[in-house]
């Protein structure tokens, strides 16, 4: 075919018609938001173009001009810039060649590792599937971290939310979740709001380093960005999240944090003159989170059985948790990790608060072995967190008491894990049925660390239990015999019998107190005690009154 | 000061004042400023300025450009078309040397393209 043939098709190929353009003229501009008078026929959240190649977004549609926020370079438009409209919405370029990149929210590559081929593009905004494209949370989303598989799990197409302070690790909470994803077939979206790059260039590196980035991307909107890359940023996170959920994938996105997204929502909203409610935050601030966060969700299978987990970070002031964003959020997702700094400053890391940290529906996920070990865990440390406090008024505590304070003291150090060293849910399991059984007993609070590296050592070399424990998913009479047979090496002191220390120990508070347990018969005898030596007092006093008025 | 809320209310209050039967009528334009002058109302300058753009946009509305290489042979007959469909009052033409091929109708905020250049650009998009 002659070159003159080729161009002749192609002519011939191309439709050309008149076009009909809908334009308008900037009346105004500033601070990344232009107000826009014409455009007639735009609609609400279209897409502006303007010259440049600078695109906007139409938010505002008032009687005589536009309210558009502009994405990109907006220094660069002028008043009196024609813009007109596209007829097309907010899309982002989704696909699988987007794994490992590091975008902005646009989809434009960040990481100069050239451009990113794309063919396929999700909407930024989108309505949340419907109850019957959806199922319960039925499969488990490990973390590797044993204070949250353990008292926190959470499940695949859950809403867990993570919050506390600045400075406490919730952000690397999430990079160990991501971490721990490795060959899991769990596609990781971290959109990062706000942040510092080079606080960005460090959570790269670190993925980079544990090779975490091949089933990572991440979507960055930087502090030197503009509000308008901000606020769409977690949006086009949830979009990219969403095509693997279609593709019938487990994905999981992190937004950190949701507290600068709202500080940026709240900006444009002040530029484009909404009107400011509470904080000075515009009236639909809820419906800006509830609307992304109620996007995650796990289909039904008859619908690619996907799902979309959604871990956002709230950064509190002060750790109040009553302020507006906070318990928005909180009434939004399905539960919450709760970071508290006076466990962090204890050396207590992951510094998770297990009395305000929920999940409501996690707990349906989670694998049975670890339900079997982990029941009681956040009782037994709820009441130590309780008598450690009541401890430290008197010296004079019966053995029981005691013994389920040293066994506190065991399980927060077990639960106690450095970063970036997620670990596998039969360790954990071995790990926690050790010290529900007393294995730890005996090992000294500081030597506990070490007896967990010797208890996963044992493990590693005991590939039979390992596989055993995988494929049954829970601890039968075989795999306590094993268990116990492992353990009963390292510790020395604990005789292979069918009794635990747990019986021994439940056996001795009922020989002391017959009727209650230890810990609410020692509260109540201190409570007794207490009220009589009050009223004594009183009576004393009001004696005492008379006496003088006498 | 009064705040640019009021000053906008102002503006449109002019504006419907400057109107007869939904064109923008002159006489009425002028009598309007006359008055609005005389009174002088705090930020005159920026109500004058709100009701320059609000007048001006009316008047985009109510008049088509038609643009075009050459001059267009049937213009009365093109005229007479426009009103019938449109019901706009002014229709001016304008030879743009720019335009190569083809015609540009601007009628308000809408503007229908049929020159060569915007048919290159559609080629280099297809």
């Amino acid at each position: 075919m002659s070159i003159l043939e080729d161009i002749e098709q192609q002519i011939n190929k191309a439709r050309l018609s008149s076009t009909a353009k809908n334009v308008g003229r900037i009346i105004e501009i500033g601070d990344g938001v232009a107000r826009v008078s014409g455009l007639s026929d735009v609609s609400s959240s279209e897409l502006v173009s303007f010259p440049y190649d600078i695109f906007g977004l139409a938010l505002n549609l008032e009687e005589d001009n536009v309210g558009v926020i502009i994405f990109g370079d907006w220094a660069r438009l002028k008043e009196g810039d024609v813009c007109q409209t596209t007829g097309r919405i907010l899309e982002v370029p989704v696909g699988e060649n987007l794994i490992g990149r590091v975008v902005d929210p646009l989809g434009k590559p960040l990481d100069g590792k050239g451009s990113v081929s794309t063919k396929t593009f999700y909407p930024a905004e989108k309505i949340a599937p419907g109850v019957i494209y959806r199922q319960r949370v039925n499969t488990p989303l490990q973390t590797g971290l044993k204070a949250i598989d353990s008292m926190i799990p959470i499940g695949r197409g859950q809403r867990e939310l993570i919050i506390g302070d600045r400075g406490l690790g919730k952000t690397a909470i999430c990079l160990d979740t991501i971490i721990n994803q490795k060959s899991k077939d769990v596609i990781c979206i971290y959109v990062a709001i706000g942040q510092k790059t080079s606080k960005i260039a460090q959570v790269v590196a670190t993925l980079e380093k544990h090779r975490a980035m091949d089933h990572t991307i991440i979507v960055a909107a930087s502090a030197s960005d503009s509000a308008t890359m901000q606020y769409v940023a977690p949006y086009a996170g949830c979009a990219i999240g969403e095509y693997f959920m279609d593709k019938g994938k487990d994905a999981l996105v992190i937004y950190d944090d949701l507290s600068k997204h709202a500080w940026a929502y709240r900006q444009v909203s002040l530029l484009l003159r909404r009107p400011s409610g509470r904080e000075a935050y515009p009236g639909d601030i809820f419906y800006l989170h509830s609307r992304l966060l109620e996007r995650a969700a796990k289909m039904a299978d008859k619908f690619g059985g996907g799902s979309l987990t959604a871990l956002p970070i709230i950064e509190t002031q002060a750790g109040d948790l009553s302020a507006y964003i906070p318990t928005n959020v909180i009434s939004i997702t399905d539960g919450q990790i709760y970071l508290e700094a006076e466990l962090f400053n204890a050396g207590i890391r992951p510094a998770v608060n297990p009395g305000l940290s929920v999940s409501r529906v996690g707990g349906a996920a989670q694998l049975k072995m670890m339900k079997q070990v982990a029941g009681s865990l956040r009782l037994d440390l709820a009441q130590y967190r309780e008598l450690a406090t009541f401890a430290q008024f008197g010296s004079d505590l019966d053995e029981a008491t005691l013994s389920r304070l040293e066994r506190g003291k065991r399980i927060v150090e077990v639960l106690k894990q450095p970063q970036f060293t997620p670990m596998d849910v039969v360790s954990q399991v071995v790990i926690f049925w050790a010290v529900n059984n007393g294995y730890s007993d005996s090992v000294p609070v500081s030597e506990v660390a070490n007896f967990q590296e010797k208890i996963l050592t044992l493990l590693a070399t005991n590939k039979k239990l390992k596989d055993y424990l995988e494929d049954k998913g829970e601890i039968d009479d075989f795999a306590e015999k094993e268990l116990a047979k492992m353990l009963g090496s390292i510790s020395g002191s604990k005789p292979i019998t069918e009794s635990t220390e747990n019986e021994k120990r439940a056996q001795k508070v009922h020989s002391s107190v017959p009727s209650k347990s230890s810990v609410t018969s020692v509260i109540k005898k201190q409570s007794v005690s207490s009220v009589v030596a009050r009223k004594a007092k009183s009576k004393s006093r009001s004696k005492s009154k008379k006496k003088s008025r006498r | 000061m009064i705040a640019k809320k009021k000053q906008i209310q102002i503006a449109k209050v002019m504006l419907k004042n400057s109107l007869s039967g939904g064109l923008v009528n002159s006489k009425l334009v002028s009598f309007v400023l006359r008055e609005v002058i005389s009174q002088r109302p705090q930020g005159l300058t920026k109500i004058l300025k709100v009701y320059r753009r609000l007048v001006e946009n009316k008047l985009k509305k109510e008049e088509i450009l038609i643009e075009s290489a050459q001059k267009v042979a049937n213009q009365k007959q093109l005229e007479q078309e426009f009103t019938k469909n449109t019901g706009v009052k002014r229709i001016n033409f304008k030879i743009n040397p720019k335009i190569v091929f083809g015609a540009k109708i601007t009628a308000g905020d809408w503007i229908y393209d049929a020159t060569l250049d915007a048919k290159l650009n559609q080629l280099t998009k297809a």
